[in-house]
C-alpha cells in the first residue's frame, strides 16, 4: 500500500494547505480587484436604471447578475492559474513534494483554498445583488454560481498544472468556459440545419459535436440572470445542477492527479 | 540524464484509486449529460420585440456587420427550440420583419435576411404574413434598388402565384422597372410588367411598355429586339 490510512493526519495536512492558500490569498490583491469590479458593476447598474424607462429594476437584476457572473470567474480563473504556475516556477511546488505529503493531498488542498476564497467571492456577489433583488431569488442563483465557479477553478488547476503556462491555461481554460456555456445552442443549431444534406460530413461534424457535449458540463444552465430576475427554478432542478458539478469536479480533479502523479518535476 | 530525469513516470504511478474515480467520474458525467440532452423541457418562447437600431449598435461594440450575422442566425434558428419545431406560420410576422429590418440596418450590403425572407418565411401560407413579407422587402429594394432587384422579381412571383394578386404585382414590377436602371439589372427583370399587364387585358400599356424599351435603345440583342417587335405587333393586332 502505497497510503496509510492516516486520516487525521492526512485531513490535517490537507487542512494546514488550503488555509495556506487562503492567508496566500489575502496578502494578494484579488479582493481589491474584486471590489473594483462590484463598484464598476454597481455603477453600470445604476445607469441602466436611469436610461430605462419600463421594468427597470428587473434589468439592473438581470446586468448585475449576468455582470458578477462573468466578472468573478473571470477574476478566480487568473488568481487560480497565476498562483499556481508562479509556484510551479518558483519552485515553491519542489518544497511541498520533498515533504512526506501524497500529491493528492497537494491537489485537493490547492483546490480547497480556492473553493473557499470562490465562497467568499460568491458571498460579496450576492450581497450587492440584494441591494437590487429578493433574497430567496439570490440564492438558488448564489449556490449554482459557486458550482460554477468550482468546476472552473478545477479546470483552470488541471490546466495549470498540466501546461506551466499562464497564457496557454488561460486561453484553454476560456475556450472551455465558452463552449461549455454556448454547448445547448449549438447543438440546437447542429441538429437542426436549414439544408438537410445527410452527406457523411455533415453526419461527421454532428456526432462530433454531440460527443464533445457529452464531455463538458451544463454551464449554460448555471447561474442564469433569468432564473435572479423571474424567479424560476434553474433548468433540471438545483439538485440536477449540484450532481452535475459534483462528477465533473471529480473528473477534472482526478485528471488533474493522474497528471500531477505522472509528471516529474 | 537530465532529460530522463523529466520524463513522466509510468501511469502505474498513478494510485488504483485515482484510475476508479476517474473512470467511474467519467461514466457518470457521459450518463448525465445524455438523460439531460433527451429531456429538454419544452417550452416554445416567444419571439422577442425588436430592439432599438441604435442600441444594437452600441452592443456590436463597432462591429454592426458581426451583429447582424449572429442575430440572423438566431432569428434562422428560432423555429428550432429545445426539444420542438415550431411551425414557420406560428411565428410573430410582425416582429419576424421587425428582426430583419433591424439586421439589415445593422448591415445593409447583406443579402441574407432578404434571401430567407424570400425563400423561407416568403413560404407561409398566410396571406396576411406574406403581404407583411412582400412589404419588407419592397421596402428593402427601394433602399438600394440596383442592388436587391431580384429579391423584388421574386416578391413579383409570390404576389402572383401565391398571393394571387395581380395587381400588387403588376405595381411591384412596375417599380422594378423604374427604379431598378442600372446595368446589372437584366431586361426580363424590367419587362416583368409587360407579362403582367397582357395578363390583365390591357395590352394597350404593355404595347405602350414594349415601344419604350425599343426605342430606349437599352436592347442590343438583334433576336431579343425581333422577339419584342413580333411581341408588339401580336399586342397591337389584340
Amino acid at each position: 500500500m502505497q497510503y496509510t490510512l492516516n486520516i487525521p493526519g492526512q485531513f490535517r495536512q490537507l487542512l494546514t494547505l488550503a488555509i495556506n492558500g487562503v492567508y496566500e490569498a489575502c496578502h494578494s490583491r484579488i479582493l481589491w480587484v474584486i471590489f473594483t469590479l462590484m463598484l464598476v458593476g454597481f455603477t453600470l447598474t445604476l445607469f441602466i436604471g436611469q436610461v430605462t424607462i419600463s421594468d427597470s429594476v428587473r434589468i439592473q437584476q438581470g446586468i448585475l447578475a449576468a455582470f458578477l457572473r462573468v466578472a468573478m470567474i473571470f477574476v478566480l480563473t487568473l488568481y487560480v492559474v497565476t498562483s499556481s504556475v508562479r509556484e510551479i516556477q518558483q519552485q515553491s511546488m519542489l518544497v511541498l513534494l520533498s515533504l512526506p505529503i501524497p500529491r493528492s493531498i497537494i491537489l485537493f488542498a490547492k483546490f480547497l483554498s480556492y473553493a473557499l476564497i470562490s465562497l467568499v467571492v460568491v458571498f460579496l456577489a450576492s450581497i450587492e445583488l440584494s441591494l437590487f433583488a429578493p433574497i430567496l431569488n439570490i440564492i438558488p442563483w448564489a449556490i449554482t454560481l459557486w458550482i460554477e465557479s468550482l468546476i472552473v477553478i478545477a479546470f483552470s488547476l488541471l490546466c495549470a498544472f498540466s501546461f506551466g503556462q499562464v497564457p496557454l491555461a488561460i486561453t484553454v481554460t476560456s475556450g472551455f468556459y465558452l463552449l461549455s456555456r454556448s454547448m445547448s445552442s449549438i447543438l440546437l443549431i447542429a441538429h437542426n440545419p436549414i439544408l438537410h444534406q445527410d452527406s457523411i460530413g455533415q453526419n461527421i461534424l454532428i456526432s462530433t459535436i454531440d460527443f464533445i457535449a457529452f464531455l463538458l458540463p451544463d454551464l449554460d444552465h448555471y447561474s442564469k440572470a433569468s432564473s435572479l430576475m423571474y424567479g424560476t427554478e434553474p433548468a433540471f432542478g438545483l439538485s440536477y445542477l449540484l450532481t452535475q458539478g459534483i462528477i465533473y469536479i471529480s473528473l477534472l480533479s482526478m485528471i488533474a492527479l493522474i497528471d500531477l502523479y505522472r509528471k516529474n518535476f | 540524464m537530465f532529460s530522463l530525469a523529466k520524463k513522466e513516470k509510468p501511469f502505474s504511478a498513478v494510485p488504483v484509486w485515482v484510475l476508479i474515480v476517474f473512470v467511474l467520474a467519467l461514466s457518470m458525467q457521459i450518463f448525465a449529460r445524455s438523460s439531460a440532452l433527451t429531456s429538454h423541457n419544452i417550452q416554445p418562447q416567444d419571439l422577442k420585440t425588436p430592439t432599438d437600431t441604435n442600441t444594437l449598435r452600441l452592443i456590436s461594440v463597432g462591429e454592426p456587420e458581426i451583429l447582424s450575422i449572429g442575430l440572423m442566425l438566431w432569428l434562422q434558428s428560432f423555429d428550432n427550440q429545445p426539444g420542438i419545431s415550431i411551425p414557420l406560420a406560428d411565428l410573430d410576422y410582425k416582429k419576424v420583419v421587425g428582426w430583419l429590418t433591424r439586421i439589415t440596418e445593422l448591415d445593409p450590403r447583406s443579402q441574407y435576411p432578404l434571401f430567407f425572407a424570400c425563400h423561407i418565411y416568403g413560404r407561409v401560407n398566410d396571406p396576411d404574413n406574406l403581404r407583411l413579407i412582400i412589404s419588407f422587402i419592397y421596402d428593402r429594394f427601394k433602399q438600394n434598388p440596383n442592388h436587391n432587384w431580384r429579391w423584388l422579381a421574386h416578391s413579383v412571383v409570390l404576389a402572383k402565384h401565391r398571393l394571387k394578386d395581380i395587381k400588387l404585382a403588376t405595381h411591384l414590377a412596375a417599380e422594378l422597372r423604374l427604379r431598378a436602371t442600372g446595368k446589372q439589372v437584366p431586361h426580363w427583370a424590367k419587362q416583368m410588367e409587360i407579362g403582367l399587364l397582357e395578363t390583365q387585358g390591357e395590352y394597350e400599356t404593355a404595347a405602350l411598355l414594349i415601344g419604350g424599351l425599343i426605342q430606349s435603345g437599352q436592347i442590343t440583342d438583334p433576336q431579343e429586339l425581333l422577339f419584342l417587335n413580333q411581341r408588339l405587333i401580336n399586342l397591337n393586332t389584340q
